[in-house]
C-alpha cells in the first residue's frame, strides 16, 4: 500500500465513526426560540416537581462506575430538596436563600447570599428547574434536538467555574419538557449522568420536605 | 605545636563556628533516635510478607469510603475511592457528595502522582498531609523491607517500619490476625495516629486518622464495594 492509500485509508476509519455517529445520533436544533418559549411556557404553568434519580459517575481513573441513587422535591420559587439515599443518605435543601445540609443525621445550616459556592449552587439548581437557565450569562448554549429529546448544551463562561465543569448537556422530553437526562462532563474527563424518573408535576409537596431537623 | 597556640585555634572565631556546628549536629542526631526506637531487633521471624496491610481492593472494584474531615470546629464530608493497579501502585480518588472530582492520584513505594486536583485542595501542605497519611496507611502494602520488632505481648505485636526521622508503630492482633491501630512519630512526638474501630472481610469498616497538633481528624466508613451496575 502506498503513502497516499494508507492515509487515504486512516482518514476513511476516522470519519465513518463520526459521520454515522452524527446520523444516530443529534442534530442541531431547528428551531431554538420556539423551544425556549414553550419551555417558558412550561415553567410558569408548573408549580411543583417531584421524581427519583439515579445519578452514575465514570471515572477515567477507575474501571468501576458511582452509582447513586435518591429523590428530587421542587417547589415553586426557589424551594428545592435533593436527597441522596444509596450509597448513603445526604441531602441539601434550598428554601428562599437558605441553604441547609443533613450528612449522616447532622444539620448544617448556611445563608446561600453570604456564601458564593452556595449562591452559584443555589441558582443553577433552580433556573435549570423554572426554565430561566437559558437567561444566564454564566453559560454559552447550543441546542440539539433528536426524535424523543431537545437537548441544550451548557459551556460555562466563567473561569473559576469552567475549572469544574466542561459541559453540561440537559435532555428535555419533548412530550412534557421536563430534564429527563442530564450529562455533566469535567476537564478531567470524567463524566456524571442523572436520569430522572417516576416524575411528578403539580402534586402537593408539604413544607417539610424543604426544613431539615 | 605550642599549647597557646593549640588554644588559640580552638577559640578563634572559625572555630568556635566549627564547634557550635558540631555540638547542634551532635544535639539534633541525639533527639533523630529517641530511646524508645533505639537498639530495635529485626521482626524477622515473627513478620510476614502482607500481614500488615491494611487494605485488599480489587482491580475491578474500588473499596469506598465515607470520608469525613473534621478541621478544629469546621466539618466536611466526602467519598474516598481506593483501588488496587497491582501489589504496590495503588489509585485514589477522592469525590465531593455530589460525585464532582476533588482528587485523582496515584501512590507508589516512590511515587505519588497528582494526575487531578481541584483548585482549592491544589496546595503542597495538603498534597503532602494526604501522601503522608496513605503512605502510613499502605506502609504494610507497600514495604518491603522487614520491620523492627518494637514490643511484644500475647495481646499485640507492634512492628516499627522506620524512614529516617519518622517512625511507624503499626499494633498487629495476633489473634484477630489485623493491624488495631498505627501511630507515627516524628522523633519523640506522635503526630499521627490511625485507630481501626472495626474491621470487615480483612479490611478496615470503620478507622479515623487523627493529627492532633492540626486539630484534624478524618473518620472514615467503608460504605460498600463500587457498584458495577449501569443507569444506562
Amino acid at each position: 500500500m502506498n503513502r497516499f492509500n494508507k492515509y487515504f485509508s486512516f482518514l476513511i476509519l476516522c470519519i465513518i465513526p463520526v459521520l454515522t455517529n452524527a446520523q444516530q445520533v443529534m442534530k442541531s436544533m431547528t428551531d431554538t426560540a420556539a423551544f425556549i418559549n414553550s419551555l417558558a411556557q412550561f415553567s410558569r404553568s408548573t408549580q411543583t416537581i417531584q421524581g427519583e434519580f439515579v445519578q452514575e459517575k465514570k471515572l477515567k481513573m477507575l474501571n468501576d462506575k458511582v452509582v447513586s441513587k435518591g429523590s428530587l422535591y421542587f417547589k415553586k420559587e426557589n424551594k428545592l430538596r435533593w436527597e441522596y439515599t444509596e450509597p448513603f443518605s445526604y441531602i441539601i435543601s434550598l428554601n428562599n436563600g437558605k441553604v441547609m445540609l443533613k450528612d449522616e443525621g447532622k444539620v448544617s445550616s448556611y445563608d446561600a447570599n453570604a456564601n458564593k459556592l452556595f449562591l452559584e449552587l443555589n441558582d443553577i439548581l433552580i433556573t435549570c428547574i423554572n426554565g430561566n437557565i437559558f437567561k444566564s450569562k454564566k453559560f454559552s448554549f447550543r441546542f440539539f434536538e433528536t426524535e424523543k429529546n431537545n437537548i441544550a448544551e451548557m459551556t460555562p463562561v466563567n473561569s473559576a467555574m469552567k475549572k469544574f465543569i466542561d459541559k453540561i448537556i440537559l435532555y428535555f422530553d419533548k412530550t412534557d419538557f421536563t430534564v429527563t437526562k442530564v450529562d455533566m462532563l469535567e476537564p478531567s474527563q470524567n463524566s456524571t449522568v442523572i436520569l430522572f424518573k417516576n416524575k411528578k408535576l403539580n402534586g402537593d409537596i408539604a413544607e417539610k420536605y424543604f426544613i431539615l431537623n | 605545636m605550642k599549647v597557646d597556640q593549640i588554644f588559640f585555634n580552638l577559640f578563634c572565631r572559625r572555630h568556635l563556628r566549627f564547634v557550635f556546628a558540631s555540638f547542634c549536629c551532635c544535639f539534633l542526631l541525639s533527639s533523630c533516635s529517641p530511646k524508645m526506637f533505639a537498639d530495635l531487633k529485626s521482626g524477622e521471624g515473627r513478620y510476614s510478607k502482607g500481614m500488615l496491610a491494611l487494605f485488599r481492593p480489587g482491580k475491578n472494584e474500588s473499596l469506598v469510603y465515607k470520608t469525613m474531615i473534621k478541621y478544629k470546629d469546621k466539618e466536611f464530608s466526602s467519598l474516598t475511592y481506593l483501588n488496587a493497579l497491582n501489589d504496590s501502585v495503588f489509585k485514589i480518588v477522592l469525590l465531593s457528595n455530589f460525585g464532582n472530582t476533588l482528587l485523582e492520584a496515584e501512590i507508589s513505594r516512590d511515587r505519588f502522582t497528582v494526575s487531578n486536583v481541584i483548585s482549592y485542595l491544589n496546595r503542597k501542605p495538603i498534597l503532602k498531609l494526604l501522601e503522608g497519611d496513605w503512605r502510613i496507611l499502605l506502609g504494610g502494602n507497600l514495604k518491603r523491607s522487614i520491620p523492627k520488632l518494637f514490643t511484644e505481648n500475647s495481646q499485640s505485636t507492634v512492628f516499627d517500619f522506620a524512614d529516617g526521622r519518622t517512625n511507624n508503630l503499626y499494633h498487629y492482633d495476633p489473634v484477630a490476625k489485623s493491624v488495631t491501630m498505627i501511630e507515627s512519630y516524628k522523633g519523640k512526638s506522635k503526630k499521627v495516629l490511625v485507630s481501626i474501630d472495626s474491621m470487615q472481610d480483612f479490611q478496615p469498616e470503620v478507622f479515623s486518622i487523627e493529627h492532633p497538633s492540626l486539630h484534624l481528624k478524618i473518620t472514615m466508613s467503608l460504605l460498600k464495594k463500587a457498584s458495577n451496575d449501569s443507569v444506562e
